[in-house]
């Protein structure tokens, strides 16, 4: 499911995971997911094919991973053969289900992952091989379940509306009228969001111990 | 081997593509009578083939795992005892099945299925509510508002559909549930997959011309 995304955000993410992986000395990894039918690994693939172009990119080893029953992974693994030098890249098979790509994908990283190119991920805490299940926007081109669509609109919307965010509307305040006194503090998201967000995790506790008990 | 331009190479794929892709249509289109006389032959096989291919895939798949956890040994590379692992799980298991003169219905295989990898994948996905939970909780509480409303009507759809939840809920709930995911949430479904198939068969053929 990253059908939502263009083969050039893909090849832009994908850049600048190269790019971070070179100055952290990591190898990048790139997933391409997951899929019983091939037609869903297509823009992984094509973005794969226009990343092609700059392989004078100064890469470092790269891994490419895909999997599913599909035939995605050797046509990955021709297209990857066309595109770099055998000692640059490594093609693999991650395996025909979800849970055996997430221990490929862990076993390919090592238990403490790769160093992480997107502070984004950073913030959600959870372990690579999990990304492309939960917050798919985070892996740039692993296809992920249609579960993780809401979630994928809800973090993505606060990028869309970054240029409104960020447009003056006003002419600035001058400072010598700021004080403490008359600047009111307004509620951040945080907090107002806090109480529902409490709630919900009682409530997804309370049906786990439902669930238990039933 | 005389050597082929790379565009006439992707030109001869896309017109194979194109062929099979008006056979296939043609099938789905046509009635049961005309359908048996010739196109169904036709496209049973092309099923056949990418069948077979999968199998290859899946075959060639097996011996890349291999091939690249071998050399991760080799080369001594972060946590080559997990390639180890992998590869003497994978061998037990290919002899299990070769090894057995009922092949994929031996019971040592059944066995590693039962007892082995299901409760495995099982254990994998019970933990995802709580990395789902713990995740949203800690990126969405930090920049997203609003976030939180998501989080509170996907659980609330999680309790609604829960077993426990159909004898302790109204009835009339209950039906309204049904009535939301069979009609609207349906219909959106259905509406976003259309246009997402419509637009890979754009990419595919991009992908075969190789433009942007």
């Amino acid at each position: 499911m990253m059908w939502y995304r263009s083969i050039a955000v893909i090849e832009s993410d994908w850049h600048e995971m190269l790019d971070y992986s070179i100055e952290a000395g990591d190898s990048p990894l790139l997933d391409l997911g997951i899929s019983d039918n091939i037609l869903n690994g297509m823009i992984g693939l094509l973005a794969l094919k226009h990343l092609a172009p700059s392989g004078q990119h100064p890469l470092a080893h790269c891994i490419l991973t895909a999997g599913g029953g599909s035939v995605m992974w050797l046509w990955a693994l021709a297209d990857a053969q066309d595109m770099y030098p055998v000692d640059r890249l490594t093609s693999t098979f991650t395996g025909v289900d979800p849970a055996t790509h997430m221990a490929s994908l862990t076993t390919h990283m090592g238990p403490g992952g790769r160093s992480d190119w997107a502070p984004k991920a950073a913030m959600t805490g959870l372990p690579i091989a999990l990304r492309w299940l939960i917050f798919p926007q985070m892996e740039p081109s692993a296809i992920s379940p249609w579960q993780a669509l809401p979630l994928t609109i809800s973090i993505e919307r606060p990028l869309m509306d970054l240029p409104h965010r960020y447009e003056i509307k006003s002419q600035p305040i001058p400072l010598s009228t700021l004080s403490a006194s008359n600047v009111a503090p307004k509620p951040s998201a945080d907090e107002s969001d806090f109480w529902l967000i409490g709630s919900a995790l009682i409530m997804c506790l309370l049906i786990v111990l439902v669930a238990l008990w039933g | 081997m005389r050597w082929r331009p790379p565009w006439l190479k992707n030109r001869i794929s896309l017109l194979i593509m194109v062929v099979v892709f008006v056979i296939i249509v043609i099938d789905r289109a046509v009635t049961q009578a005309d359908r048996s006389s010739y196109i169904q032959p036709l496209t049973i096989t092309l099923y056949e083939w990418t069948i077979l291919l999968s199998a290859f895939g899946l075959l060639g798949g097996g011996l890349n795992i291999a091939i690249v956890h071998l050399r991760r040994i080799q080369d001594g590379a972060t946590d080559w005892v997990l390639s180890l692992i992998l590869l003497v799980v994978l061998t037990m298991v290919l002899a299990a099945g070769l090894l057995d003169s009922e092949g994929t219905a031996s019971p040592l295989l059944g066995w590693a299925y039962r007892h082995l990898i299901y409760p495995v994948q099982s254990t994998l996905f019970a933990i995802l509510a709580f990395f789902l939970a713990a995740a949203a909780y800690r990126y969405l509480r930090i920049s997203h508002p609003g976030g939180g409303w998501m989080l509170a009507g996907a659980l609330s759809m999680f309790l609604i559909q829960m077993p426990i939840s159909q004898s302790l809920l109204s009835a009339r709930l209950h039906n309204v549930s049904i009535w939301l995911l069979e009609w609207p949430v349906m219909a959106a479904m259905r509406g976003v997959l259309l246009g997402t198939v419509l637009s890979l068969l754009v990419v595919t053929i991009r992908y075969f011309v190789s433009q942007r």
